[in-house]
């Protein structure tokens, strides 16, 4: 302890339960522990590149020599899809389910949501989808952030999703807040300024990272990705928002979901749900 | 990323002295907080990231600065975690495992962890700074982002908390000698 308490039994007595000085409870540095933390921060520090300026950080030797060989491993999975397979090859997402985490990254981020859709649903991920909002240029090709989406049953309403769409650089305005009678909006902000670290998202650049135990888990809430891609001439005035259509047009559990917002059955009974303690008044 | 020409080097070396230079302690420090441990190397990597980038603004001794960004971090960890849990679909009546608090875990041991858990977050985390992270006032002010003389008067407010709570149930740690007035300038962590 600092010697500014030195004298304090009290705190010596506290100081003597830290559960740092027991590895036992807190688990001592695994082999190979400190090099994942590394290379995930340098990952986290790579991401950001496109966006911030260069920070001057070579790939690490390592990390280099196991992008060469997943890159060879690619190139002749792609060539095994190509000539064996009528799906095509994954072109627009780059999906890898590890133990502990499936990674997504943009690799074409002119694809169309429903190229990665289909690609996320071949790779049997179910319960994630991509709904694609226009961003400023800057932005195109990475991902704004996800938004959870399930229902919940708060007080007598029943909510589809979180009270702030993950999307660091959105404030938690009534926009955001959605239940079963108002839109998700995904609106980016015009300055682009999505400052990932600054709430501590799991998502940087083109890599998103999902906890491999919490997708396709029914336990979970199924998740909506939401890439930044270029503005268009053609863009409605509602192109940040997902509401009933949009829903539907996703299928599996997020059609379900819009099919209960079309016919209106939304009320916590509809979907067996109890009552939870209420979080936010209803209606906000 | 970041150039990947040999003119990156002294950053890389630079990067990689800061990373070893306190990856130990920032760990012990995640660890006291976080007990899941895929989350805790999360909250380091992404720790090491943000000082890295800020890294013009390092502080001497940068200890101190390195946890406070830690502590935000995790502050976004535990929302973030929040969150999710309340779109858990009810129906499927399990949880998900989000890890608890380590300082929960005394609360099943010894009766000062009972008192421990009984005293608010904000009061756990100034108690914590002290005891286990061994700060002096100074450093753990600047983790909490206030000023020396505010987290003398949270350390003395927690410690009585805490005391009460002892005494409540029955114990007397000896002779405790309250240090709501510690002495200053005194560096170092353990």
């Amino acid at each position: 302890m600092n010697d500014d308490f030195q004298d304090d039994e009290l705190l010596k007595l506290l100081a003597a339960e830290d559960p740092a000085s027991r590895p036992e409870e807190t688990q001592p540095e695994s082999p190979g522990e400190r090099e994942a933390v590394r290379a995930r921060a340098t990952q986290l520090l790579h991401g950001d590149s496109g966006r911030r300026r260069s920070i001057g950080i070579p790939v690490r030797p390592r990390l280099a020599v196991a992008a060469g060989l997943a890159g060879i491993a690619l190139a002749v999975a792609v060539i095994l899809v190509v000539g064996g397979s009528s799906s095509g090859p994954a072109r627009a997402l780059a999906i890898d389910k590890g133990p502990r985490w499936v990674t997504l990254t943009i690799r074409d981020p002119t694809a169309s949501d429903a190229e990665m859709n289909q690609e996320l649903a071949a790779a049997g991920i179910d319960r994630v989808r991509v709904r694609s909002v226009p961003g400023p240029q800057k932005g195109v090709g990475t991902w704004a952030g996800y938004a959870d989406f399930g229902p919940v049953c708060e007080g007598r309403v029943t909510r589809f999703g979180d009270y702030g769409v993950r999307i660091p650089a959105a404030q938690s305005t009534p926009a955001n807040r959605h239940s079963s009678d108002s839109l998700i909006d995904l609106t980016v902000p015009h300055n682009g300024a999505l400052a990932a670290e600054q709430v501590g998202t799991p998502y940087s650049g083109a890599t998103l990272r999902l906890k491999a135990d919490e997708v396709d888990n029914p336990h979970y809430s199924a998740k909506i990705l939401v890439p930044i891609r270029a503005k268009s001439p053609q863009d409605e005035p509602h192109a940040n928002q997902i509401g009933a259509s949009e829903l539907l047009a996703l299928g599996g559990v997020f059609a379900e979901y819009g099919k209960a917002f079309e016919d209106g059955h939304t009320a916590c009974s509809d979907f067996g749900l109890k009552p939870v303690s209420r979080v936010a008044p209803p209606g906000q | 990323l970041m150039g990947s020409d040999g003119a990156s080097g002294p950053d890389e070396h630079a990067f990689n002295a800061l990373f070893e230079a306190h990856y130990a302690e920032l760990r012990r420090f995640v660890v006291r907080r976080i007990e899941n441990r895929a989350a805790a190397e999360d909250v380091l990597a992404e720790t090491f990231a943000i000082a890295w980038r800020r890294r013009e603004l390092t502080p001497e001794p940068a200890l101190p600065w390195l946890f406070g960004i830690c502590h935000k971090v995790i502050a976004n960890h535990r929302r973030s975690t929040k969150r999710r849990l309340r779109l858990t679909n009810r129906l499927a009546g399990t949880r998900p495992d989000v890890g608890r608090d380590p300082a929960d875990l005394l609360a099943e041991r010894s009766e000062i962890g009972r008192a421990l858990s009984r005293l608010s977050a904000a009061q756990r985390e100034v108690l914590r700074l002290v005891a286990w992270d061994g700060l002096g006032a100074t450093e753990a002010a600047a983790v909490l982002d206030c000023t020396p003389a505010a987290f003398r008067v949270r350390l003395h407010r927690a410690r009585t908390e805490l005391a009460k709570h002892l005494a409540e149930a029955g114990h007397e740690p000896g002779k405790a000698t309250s240090t709501a007035e510690p002495r200053e300038g005194l560096q170092g962590t353990r």
